[in-house]
């Protein structure tokens, strides 16, 4: 794979690959003819620079369905549950404070992942909604 | 085919980026449960003494377990040669431009590896605080290793290695002599992110903290198939 060489040492180039690939594929089973745009959530407790995260991905990006699409990358906060008084709070890094306590970190409810919440394709008129596309053979 | 021919579609994913990972990290757990073949993950930076550590391990366990090694590098076969002459099977993935290990990779080095006959495999990890902690290889346990040298705040800095792992192994405890490094403030930042974790110091050239090391491999084959 030609892309794959590109950015060095840098795991969001293969995070970046790896959207693409996902995004492809549904793209292929609603049978869109590309992929405008796509949101991203990006866990605040994942190692994912989102700025890095956006420059792979104008790279990963050429060459597919979603060679014209826009990414959005929106930040999720991490959400904990305290070691020490069990109340669940938010916090921007892995050692945030409990307010109600205190105490550092917690464990980890959610904002542990990347998550692609939505995509927006073209498709055809009149291709009735949801219908699967033939499989590609390289799918 | 004009523009008017198209027309625009959402759809809702929420899907896993890491989905295709995930899947290959869960087929790989799998079979080397069947076969009661003990997966542990090993990361730390380049240099803290991954490869000391395993050539230790695999001496130490070589007459009560057979182990294999996987070992991942960007460039060079290194630190493969270095393992082969204790005499495990060693597979070396050279990833080129790629900072971490991805299960299929993993899968792929597991098949040249004589899994059926082995009772664990440990996977040397790329050389990289950050980015291997985002990839699940399918271990049964995951180990971060810090080295002395390295300092305290390294925990601070690289929290996510240290949040999902099992075990944290403070290396190169024989230097504690020369260094600044607070082996109890390690333990407190490590335990803010994961009151789970084992925390065990070792010195590999001395064999300080060995004994330790080893019981908890025996005790997670233990758990792991029981």
């Amino acid at each position: 794979m030609g892309r794959r060489s590109y950015v060095e040492g840098m795991h969001e180039f293969s995070l970046a690959l790896s959207l693409i690939e996902a995004v492809e594929q549904k793209a292929k089973e609603v049978g869109a003819t590309s992929v405008v745009y796509i949101k991203l959530r990006v866990g605040m407790a994942t190692t994912v620079v989102p700025e890095f995260m956006a420059e792979a991905f104008e790279v990963a990006k050429m060459g597919s369905l979603a060679e014209n699409a826009t990414l959005e990358i929106e930040l999720e906060p991490i959400s904990f549950l305290c070691w020490e008084c069990k109340t669940e709070f938010e916090g921007e890094n892995l050692f945030s404070r409990c307010p109600f306590c205190g105490s550092v970190g917690g464990r980890v409810i959610s904002g542990d992942k990347l998550i692609i919440e939505r995509i927006e394709m073209e498709v055809m008129k009149d291709e009735p909604a949801g219908q699967t596309a033939q499989a590609s053979p390289d799918a | 085919m004009s523009q008017q021919d198209r027309q625009l579609k959402q759809v809702l994913m929420l899907e896993n980026l890491l989905h295709a990972n995930e899947l290959i990290a869960k087929r790989i757990n799998e079979r080397l449960s069947r076969s009661k073949t003990l997966l542990i993950n090993m990361i730390s930076s380049p240099g803290s003494g991954k490869t000391t550590l395993l050539e230790a391990t695999a001496k130490a366990l070589g007459e009560e377990m057979h182990i294999g090694v996987i070992v991942g590098d960007v460039a060079t076969q290194r630190d493969y040669e270095r393992l082969k002459t204790c005499d495990i099977p060693a597979v070396q993935i050279v990833t080129g431009s790629e900072c971490h290990l991805e299960a299929a990779m993993v899968e792929q080095a597991l098949n040249q590896l004589p899994v059926d006959e082995l009772d664990a495999v440990f996977i040397e990890n790329v050389g990289n605080l950050i980015c291997p902690a985002e990839f699940n290889l399918g271990e049964h346990f995951r180990v971060t290793l810090l080295s002395v040298p390295e300092g305290e705040d390294k925990v601070l800095k690289y929290p996510h290695a240290f949040r999902t792992s099992d075990a944290l192994i403070v290396t190169k405890v024989d230097l504690l002599k020369h260094l600044n490094f607070d082996v109890g403030l390690v333990k407190d930042y490590a335990k803010s992110l994961n009151p789970n974790i084992h925390i065990i110091a070792v010195s590999a050239f001395t064999g300080e903290g060995m004994s330790e090391w080893l019981e908890m491999i025996r005790m997670w084959r233990k758990e792991a198939f029981r």
